[in-house]
């Protein structure tokens, strides 16, 4: 310790004890090994750094895999038993904001936990450039078993996997087919905000841009998605300078700006606004 | 690995340039680092497993980024507290919860464990779950100066905040963190 610093409440004999349990938990070898072994094998599927389309801007979906992950665990009985996964699914407002990342900056895109990895999709050309990349160099994670689901949770998270795997393949009516399904058969499914979304993100992948706009301008205002609303905004007016309306765009960057738009996603709003000034 | 840069061996000093980082290299030298902080971050849990792949994985990514003006330490740590950040709170609350169930199965299941290492066990929890009330910039503060033990000016110069602003950081967080602790000896 330097003698500019201050005494450190791990010597306090109060809560001394305590910090030093929590400085001394440390990832065991095998852990650290087993993400060594998942992060070569995610590297060795990415394009090199020189190729990956940074830059672009978008919604980075992906992450909704952690999502399913939770949910996965979480309805995983040899811990809880089936009957308490409901009381213990997380609030849609906060799955959400679990779920959803910014675009622009993959790298800060929270856990992405899927036995398959996800690649990245490239979007339909729209008329006024290349302006959105949608999802997500992922994380791939080491195998894992999947633990044994029953009942309306397995059948839900079966098609929203469906669904993103359709996306993964570009597959957009198919994966809009299955996210119908998803919603017709379990209209107050938990994994619904993540579905909204990942449809969102196949109409703009679709080169959807009419259908895109008019879903965001929805989802912006849900509670489902209060912690993603800069990043929905900035989207938003992505998907509207897209569509040649710049006066549109510039009112979501800016209330991207307002609701908080920090890092990278500020940049991407700047980046949107610049591009609109030059129109 | 099939990684696209050359070997080169990392070390807290700066960086080379990027074209010779090896990421791999990087993770065996740095990776305990990066995982404790981010478990700390962003509470226990299966989670850190990704978020610490997320952590190199960007690494590798931004390589080009890399310019020598800082540790390697410090800018993978730049990109793992991005990451936590964006992990959000709602998860991370949730980790913990899993998590403290997991322990009180796992202690359930298992042979008895030694008084201490129960107790011990349930002191860490005790300091996660006050970490997870912190506002993220104070947490960081927290954890980087009480944890890890690192000085105020490395950890000014992580932040890349001035050290009165690290300080000012760890005297709020202390006194949210003191609180907590309370609160949760009572509960």
């Amino acid at each position: 310790m330097s003698e500019k610093d201050l005494p450190r409440l791990i010597d306090d004999p109060e809560l001394g004890s305590a910090l030093r349990a929590a400085r001394d938990e440390a990832m065991s070898p095998e852990r650290l090994a087993a993400n060594a072994r998942g992060l070569d094998a995610t590297i060795g599927q990415l394009p090199p750094p020189g190729n990956l389309p940074l830059g672009a801007s978008a919604l980075t979906l992906g992450a909704v895999a952690a999502v399913v992950v939770i949910a996965r665990l979480i309805a995983g009985p040899a811990i809880f038993g089936d009957e308490t996964v409901p009381a213990m699914t997380p609030p849609p407002a906060e799955t959400t904001a679990v779920a959803l990342a910014t675009s622009d900056r993959p790298e800060s895109t929270p856990a992405i936990a899927t036995a398959t990895p996800l690649s990245t999709l490239q979007p339909a050309p729209s008329s006024s450039g290349t302006f959105t990349r949608l999802m997500t160099p992922a994380t791939t994670r080491v195998p894992t078993p999947t633990p044994v689901m029953g009942g309306t949770l397995a059948d839900e998270l079966r098609l929203y996997d469906e669904a993103r795997a359709f996306v993964r393949r570009g597959e957009h009516a198919a994966a809009l087919a299955s996210l119908d399904e998803l919603a017709r058969r379990f209209p107050k499914s938990s994994l619904a905000p993540e579905a909204a979304i990942t449809r969102a993100e196949v109409l703009v992948a679709a080169g959807r841009l009419d259908e895109a706009s008019s879903l965001l301008s929805r989802l912006v205002s849900e509670p489902a998605h209060a912690g993603r609303r800069a990043e929905l905004l900035r989207t938003l007016g992505d998907v509207e300078r897209a569509r040649g309306n710049c006066t549109a765009a510039r009112t979501h960057y800016r209330a991207s700006l307002d609701a908080g738009a920090a890092g990278e996603e500020a940049s991407a709003v700047r980046r949107g606004l610049g591009a609109c000034e030059a129109d | 690995m099939g990684l696209a840069f050359a070997m080169t061996a990392p070390s807290t000093a700066a960086p080379a340039k990027a074209a010779a980082l090896d990421v791999r290299a990087l993770y065996d030298a740095h990776a305990p680092f990066v995982a404790r902080v981010l478990q700390r971050l962003t509470g226990p849990g299966p989670h850190v497993d990704e978020l610490l792949q997320e952590t190199f994985v960007t690494a590798w990514k931004r390589a080009s980024s890399f310019e020598g003006r800082s540790t390697a330490r410090t800018w993978l740590y730049g990109i793992a507290a991005n990451i936590a950040r964006h992990h959000r709170r709602g998860l991370a609350r949730f980790s913990l919860f899993r998590g403290k169930l997991e322990r009180e199965t796992a202690i359930a299941a298992a042979p008895p464990a030694p008084d201490e290492e129960i107790r011990r066990s349930q002191d860490a929890a005790r300091v996660h779950a006050a970490l997870a009330e912190l506002p993220f910039k104070q947490r960081e503060a927290f954890v980087l100066y009480e944890i890890e033990g690192m000085p105020g000016e490395e950890i000014a110069a992580m932040l890349e905040v001035p050290v009165g602003t690290v300080w000012r950081r760890l005297h709020d967080a202390r006194e949210s963190f003191k609180a907590q602790m309370k609160r949760g000896e009572k509960a």
